[in-house]
């Protein structure tokens, strides 16, 4: 299953798709270090908060980036005709759900680091080199969410990619500062309930996580079983539905 | 109710069957691309033939098990592809598709394929099958700067680093120059001969005339013939047939050809002539003696209606 993972990994982190998701994703930092600049001197905890309310503030970034990144890790195999010589191998099917779960939710992990290496550079310029480290606290569990879900909904769906965005735009976004369903339901609300067990979660954070409470244990148990969900239901696809 | 296919000769029903199709459907909301289908291939070269759309390409997807059947039952080697993975182990399908991984090397995209049947010894397995299908010396160069015909040679090589019992290929010949055709089907023909089940798909008899010894012939879905390469021939030959022929004195031509009962009917315009014929083949041999004696010097001979689609339609009609 190594090599299958490997392989779905290695046709992720390529080319514009990269490129264009690592650009999103440093637009996080970016902001950051302009509220820095441009705002009144801080240091020490008070700047690590200012930036990780602008890292927070901005995290649509963060999702559309990791949706981008997951959405066809399958999708394209089979839009290429090419998921015949993945799937037509002694491997049970089960093994091709879960490589592509575990490749989908590593591309994402990876812009989950390139995140907070963008983010820990800000904060060493401040005085408050720890930020960077402790963001990986949101950006990894957002990591696993996304990229499971994503790779589900992207084999599912030939227009994956969009009914994604509209997850992150309008589900996470709009409909869930209004609707407790949404918000219970959104994976940057979950991801922030993580970070904010493990750091001081700024005002923002707070705002935003509503009606989620911090929680570190509870939050990991949501994602972690969403992600279980979601390779399970793509095993059952990709057993008993047409592949091609 | 079925009409059976045209069983033409003792090839029809190989006794050592590895690939077993038996009573299969395939359909797609309203379209039905696979109806009632129950066929079985054995060791050797076996070719399936028909038009575009015929629904070769979903046949040969059912037995690898890329698409399951809506009704009936595949086996492979005795198992059921599609609910024992084992299986794919003996089991290698090329695709049609020209698509590949191009990011990858040949040489990556044939030791993927060893890797992932968990070969004993992949990288000898790839050095191997590259070789066999004389790509080595390109095998660093990414699958993206390939030609057609040098991809198709890569699916191949692919397909044959599994070292697979079952060999099922889908318009093979597909890109490939004079040169890489003879290489290819020299190749498929050694298999066949040692023993591999080869399925070679094609809407050209001509190629499979090269290489099977059996053909299996589809048309809409359905199985049109099946039989020898000699005995399909024959009942293409034995076909009513219309031409149309352009010649010196073709009142003189189409009384001769009437007269000696190789013309079932003549439509004389001109100098041309419009023949309607039962038996092409005596046709095609008497035609320049009886030219040559009525000195009826023939300008142009053109067969109508002599797409293979037509010719199959024409069995499957008469079956």
């Amino acid at each position: 299953m190594g090599t299958l993972v490997l392989h779905l990994l290695r046709a992720r982190l390529r080319g514009w798709r990269l490129v264009g998701a690592a650009a999103l994703v440093l637009f996080q930092p970016a902001v950051a270090m302009l509220s820095i600049l441009t705002g009144p001197s801080l240091t020490g905890d008070l700047a690590a908060e200012r930036i990780m309310t602008s890292v927070i503030g901005t995290g649509v970034f963060l999702g559309t980036a990791m949706v981008m990144m997951s959405a066809s890790t399958l999708r394209d195999e089979r839009d290429d005709h090419t998921i015949g010589y993945l799937a037509l191998t002694p491997m049970p099917r089960w093994k091709l759900a879960v490589a592509t779960a575990v490749a989908a939710v590593a591309a994402c992990i990876t812009l989950a680091l390139v995140s907070s290496i963008g983010i820990g550079i800000v904060g060493l310029l401040v005085g408050a080199g720890s930020v960077g480290i402790e963001s990986l606290a949101y950006t990894v569990p957002a990591a696993i969410g996304y990229g499971s879900v994503s790779a589900l909904v992207g084999y599912l769906a030939p227009r994956g990619l969009l009914v994604m965005l509209f997850y992150v735009f309008v589900w996470e976004g709009l409909a869930g500062t209004l609707v407790p369903l949404a918000g219970n339901t959104s994976l940057q609300r979950i991801s922030l309930s993580v970070y904010g067990a493990v750091a001081e979660l700024p005002n923002i954070g707070m705002e935003i996580m509503s009606p989620l409470v911090v929680g570190a244990g509870g939050g990991m148990a949501k994602l972690l079983v969403t992600a279980l969900v979601a390779t399970v239901v793509l095993w059952q696809f990709l057993a008993r539905r047409d592949l091609v | 109710m079925t009409t059976p296919p045209e069983v033409v000769d003792h090839l029809a029903v190989p006794d050592d069957a590895t690939v077993v199709v038996d009573g299969v459907s395939k359909w797609f909301g309203n379209k039905v691309a696979v109806s009632d289908v129950t066929v079985s291939f054995g060791p050797g070269v076996s070719g399936l033939l028909g038009p575009n759309g015929a629904g070769k390409t979903t046949l040969l997807r059912l037995v690898v098990g890329l698409q399951h059947p809506s009704r009936g039952a595949i086996s492979v080697l005795g198992r059921d592809v599609q609910r024992d993975p084992s299986v794919q182990r003996d089991l290698a399908l090329v695709p049609e598709a020209p698509n590949v991984h191009t990011h990858l090397t040949a040489r990556q995209f044939v030791r993927l394929s060893a890797n992932l049947h968990q070969l004993d010894d992949p990288a000898a397995a790839t050095e191997q099958a590259l070789a066999t299908v004389e790509l080595t010396a390109d095998a660093d160069r990414r699958l993206g700067t390939f030609s057609k015909g040098m991809r198709q040679r890569a699916k191949v090589a692919s397909a044959l680093v599994v070292d697979p019992q079952v060999l099922i290929l889908d318009e093979p010949l597909n890109g490939a120059d004079p040169v890489q055709r003879a290489a290819l089907i020299a190749l498929f023909t050694t298999l066949g001969d040692a023993g591999r089940t080869v399925i070679v798909s094609s809407h050209v008899l001509s190629e499979v005339d090269r290489m099977a010894d059996r053909i299996v012939a589809m048309v809409d879905g359905r199985l049109a013939a099946i039989g020898s390469v000699r005995s399909l021939r024959a009942a293409i030959t034995d076909r009513p047939r219309e031409l149309v022929m352009e010649a010196d004195r073709p009142e003189a031509l189409a009384a001769a050809l009437l007269g000696a009962g190789l013309a079932r009917g003549v439509d004389v315009m001109g100098t041309h002539l419009a023949v309607r014929t039962d038996d092409a083949g005596a046709l095609a041999r008497g035609l320049p003696r009886l030219a040559h004696d009525h000195d009826a010097r023939l300008r142009h001979v053109e067969v109508v209606d002599e797409t293979l689609d037509a010719i199959f339609r024409d069995i499957a009609g008469r079956a």
